[in-house]
């Protein structure tokens, strides 16, 4: 159930909604909470909320364990015990079958023939909500938080349908007051349904019209050198407004539910340089990799060649968490390897006395190079499409719909502001209440007319 | 990162106030009212051709039994699920099915069929009215009653037990090169294989059959389908318009035609439906094959060659590999492609994948050709020689 189907706008969200706001923050509205998140999960594939449900109760006990004994051994072997059923429940379902084509493609020789291929469906939201409860583990065991005193809590936790599928990772700590006790009151509404709008714009407008842009110059085999420029620049647009729209959405949600979700986007696009760019795009699993992986390997702590050891591998399991594939791992290593020349260039870059506009440009296109590799479906066509964006004499007009160029300018214009939001609740006037019911409406009516593209970033 | 400044509750005015449960109230009413459209709205106002409500999960019946359809206002498919509604082209339908559910219009109970209709929703006659459907025009040109079995899997519909009643001699399969290649995908491998297949279930439920259909949809589709469209924005269902005919083009078609199916694929296709042929013959029954092109294989020289790729060999292909397996076929795309680049009427439908009374006519009058013609001949393989 996507949230731009009419099964979600019209039929689940407000069937749900409207006896969970009766409900008035009570006990029992965690209890609601958690069976409408079910069967929001089912709609895809009911089989795998056992999976769900599998990770909450390890993650469940082994939280309430780590907090129960005094002895550090114990505490760090029932860590180390959580993560390992966490990484392996998300290692096979995610990565075995990609492991296995690995494994026959570098020693098929030596096997005398090949492993069995796996073929699994990968659950919906499988590298989120693992994430978000291996945090809550983590954090138990760090004490900054402490364990949940009930189950249907936790569990709500780590279903809530706003962010379940595809983020924001919340922590537990952002969420466990309102886990508790909640009131939403008439600025939780607004925000709410406003930010939900905004989102609900962002995607099914500016998303889906560029992914039309995109699409077709990315399945043809042999773009010329304009096209594959105008594919580029349309998909490192389209992945912003698809992603920021769905992030915007679950915020949205999350407001009106009584719930405040971290931001997960700050204008990226404004990024100058690599490590401005990480503070702002996808931040809650770019801090998420931070505190869970770059700080415990050492992180800036420890010299310059185990700080560059650190950023390529944290960027390199960032760019394998999107997906087992081959191009998302060279995506993940070229982040890491530009973070490590910014590192290595810091407080004697010559470029920094270049004037912002030109940083900002220079940090766009390398971050819209990565993106063609990301987008790509193998190396090989990544290596065809990044070939043509520097064969100028191949410079065929690619075949665009009258509105292409309005649409990617329009796009351009609201990726470079420097607001998430057009405009901010509370509202004061009428006229910002009348803009947000038009946003609303026009994002509604587009939602539903759409083929119901699915988010760019379910699959991960 | 936006902040959002708070305000003190005396400062608050009414749209701080309001506002919030105004916009969750205009919400509300419009899922009730989408609701309250969806359950009293009669389905024939929101349903754009017969074929959703007339279908059913029943393989020996695909279609609901004794079920009448009329409408003046009936619009193709592609029109439709482009979401383009200024490109539809309205016509008048009448769609009878008989006590077994299949379209059989004012079929006697007591008729006798030496001949017998199975195939895709091309035989079925989808868009085109009762008295246009393919098992009626053969009859008349036979000049002998027909029946149609089109729309249920072919041995599901040999074993149906009136085909006895009916003394059945010969067997027309008609099949679209849609259905066909899907078929020989092998992508999908083991569709072909018993080419008994049972339809797909239907949900019986009015929210899942008008899924794509459903009353909030069709207006959205008016309201914003149309302006993209007609914004130049092509959706993958219909890549391409000739705006000088009006002729869509559906993105399914153009995409097969770009991805040629390798030899093999083809090879065990024909390999299938010969031994379906063969089945048949064991049963006492003579086939003959009855190969339809799509629109966008007819009308190939509407379409920009980036968007259908090189020559069309599937069909070519697949014939040769027939005849070679003595399975009598008649390829109908050297006669459509005849017929159409001449200035008769149009063959498909502009806004639509099925065929026209046109092109139903035509192929009714080879195929009686094919079935009048000695088994001698047609054993030799030379049906589809003689077409060209």
């Amino acid at each position: 159930m996507l949230f731009h189907s009419r099964e979600f706008l019209l039929l689940f969200l407000p069937a749900f909604l409207v006896p969970y706001l009766l409900l008035r923050g009570t006990r029992l509205s965690n209890v609601f909470l958690l069976v409408a998140s079910y069967v929001f999960y089912a709609g895809w594939d009911y089989r795998y909320c056992g999976l769900i449900l599998l990770s909450t109760t390890i993650d469940w006990f082994a939280a309430r364990w780590i907090a129960k004994s005094a002895n550090p051994a114990v505490r760090r072997t029932l860590l180390i015990a959580s993560i390992t059923a966490s990484l392996s429940i998300l290692g096979f379902f995610k990565y075995a079958g990609f492991g296995v084509e690995v494994a026959n493609a570098l020693f098929g020789g030596w096997l005398h023939g090949h492993v069995p291929a796996i073929d699994v469906l990968l659950p919906v939201g499988i590298s989120f909500y693992t994430f978000q409860s291996m945090s809550y583990t983590i954090d138990v065991y760090r004490g900054t938080v402490r364990p949940a005193e009930r189950f249907v809590d936790f569990a709500c936790f780590i279903s809530m349908f706003p962010q379940l599928v595809a983020g924001p990772i919340v922590r537990y700590a952002q969420v466990e007051s309102a886990l508790k006790a909640r009131r939403i009151d008439a600025d939780d509404v607004t925000f709410g349904v406003h930010r939900f709008a905004v989102g609900l714009c962002k995607k099914a407008i500016l998303g889906d019209s560029l992914a039309e842009i995109a699409d077709p110059i990315f399945a043809s085999t042999n773009p010329g050198f304009a096209a594959a420029w105008v594919g580029a620049l349309a998909f490192t647009l389209q992945i912003y407004f698809d992603f920021a729209g769905y992030s915007d959405m679950a915020i949205g949600l999350g407001r009106l539910l009584g719930f405040r979700f971290p931001a997960n986007f700050d204008a990226p696009y404004l990024a100058v340089g690599l490590r401005d760019y990480w503070r702002r795009w996808h931040i809650t699993l770019s801090t998420w990799l931070r505190d869970y992986l770059y700080v415990p390997l050492g992180g800036s702590r420890r010299g310059r060649p185990r700080v560059y050891l650190n950023l390529v591998v944290t960027m390199l399991l960032g760019g394998l968490w999107h997906g087992a594939a081959a191009t998302f791992v060279v995506w993940g290593a070229y982040h890491g390897l530009l973070l490590c020349v910014e590192h290595a260039l810091q407080g004697r870059n010559p470029l920094a006395r270049l004037p912002v506009g030109v940083r900002r440009a220079g940090t766009f296109l390398l971050i819209l190079l990565g993106f063609v590799v990301f987008r790509s479906p193998d190396l090989s066509t990544a290596w065809a499409f990044l070939g043509a964006m520097v064969r100028p004499e191949r410079l065929s007009a690619p075949e665009l719909a009258p509105w292409s160029l309005g649409i990617l300018a329009g796009a351009m214009l609201l990726a470079f502001r420097r607001s998430e939001t057009p405009w901010t609740p509370p509202f004061t006037t009428w006229r910002a209440v009348a803009a947000t019911a038009a946003l609303l409406l026009i994002g509604m009516a587009f939602g539903l007319e759409g083929d119901y593209t699915p988010f760019i970033y379910f699959q991960f | 990162m936006s902040s959002e400044p708070t305000i003190p509750p005396d400062e608050r005015g009414r749209p701080q106030r309001l506002g919030g449960g105004l916009l969750l109230g205009l919400w509300l009413a419009l899922a009730l009212a989408d609701g309250v459209a969806a359950l009293l709205l009669p389905a024939e106002w929101y349903a754009f051709r017969e074929w959703e409500l007339a279908r059913s999960d029943q393989p020996a019946a695909p279609f609901r039994r004794s079920f009448r359809f009329e409408s003046d206002r009936v619009s193709g498919d592609l029109a439709n699920l482009a979401r383009a509604p200024l490109w539809r082209v309205f016509k008048r339908q009448i769609f009878t099915t008989d006590v077994r559910g299949l379209r059989n219009p004012g079929w006697r109970e007591d008729s006798r069929a030496r001949v017998i209709v199975l195939g895709d929703s091309l035989m079925v006659g989808s868009q085109v009215s009762d008295e246009d459907v393919f098992a009626l025009r053969l009859g008349r040109e036979l000049n002998e009653p027909v029946y149609s079995f089109a729309g249920a899997e072919p041995l599901v519909a040999l074993t149906h037990r009136y085909l006895k009643r009916l003394g059945a001699e010969v067997v027309v399969l008609g099949l679209g090169e849609a259905t066909l290649r899907r078929l020989g995908d092998p992508g999908l491998a083991g569709e072909a294989a018993p080419l008994a297949r049972e339809p797909e279930p239907l949900p019986d439920s009015r929210w899942g059959r008008f899924r794509r259909l459903d009353p909030a949809r069709r207006f959205s589709d008016h309201l914003v389908g149309q302006a993209r469209f007609s914004l130049g924005f092509r959706p993958p269902t219909v890549p391409y318009a000739d705006e000088e005919t009006g002729m869509l083009f559906s993105g399914d078609a153009l995409r097969a035609q770009r991805r040629h199916p390798p030899p093999q694929a083809i090879e065990q296709l024909a390999h299938q439906l010969a031994q379906l042929a063969r089945v048949l013959g064991r049963r006492g029954l003579r086939t003959v094959l009855v190969l339809i092109p799509d629109k966008e294989n007819v009308y190939a020289e509407r379409i920009p060659a980036s968007l259908r790729g090189g020559a069309n060999a599937f069909l070519p292909g697949l014939t040769r590999q027939l005849v070679a397996a003595r399975v009598p076929t008649l390829d109908l795309t050297p006669i459509f492609r005849g017929a159409a680049s001449s200035a008769g009427p149009e063959l498909y439908f502009p806004d639509d994948t099925h065929w026209t009374p046109e092109a139903i006519r035509i192929a009714a009058r080879h195929v009686a050709q094919s079935v009048r013609a000695r088994p001698a001949s047609t054993r030799a393989g030379s049906v589809g020689d003689e077409a060209r």
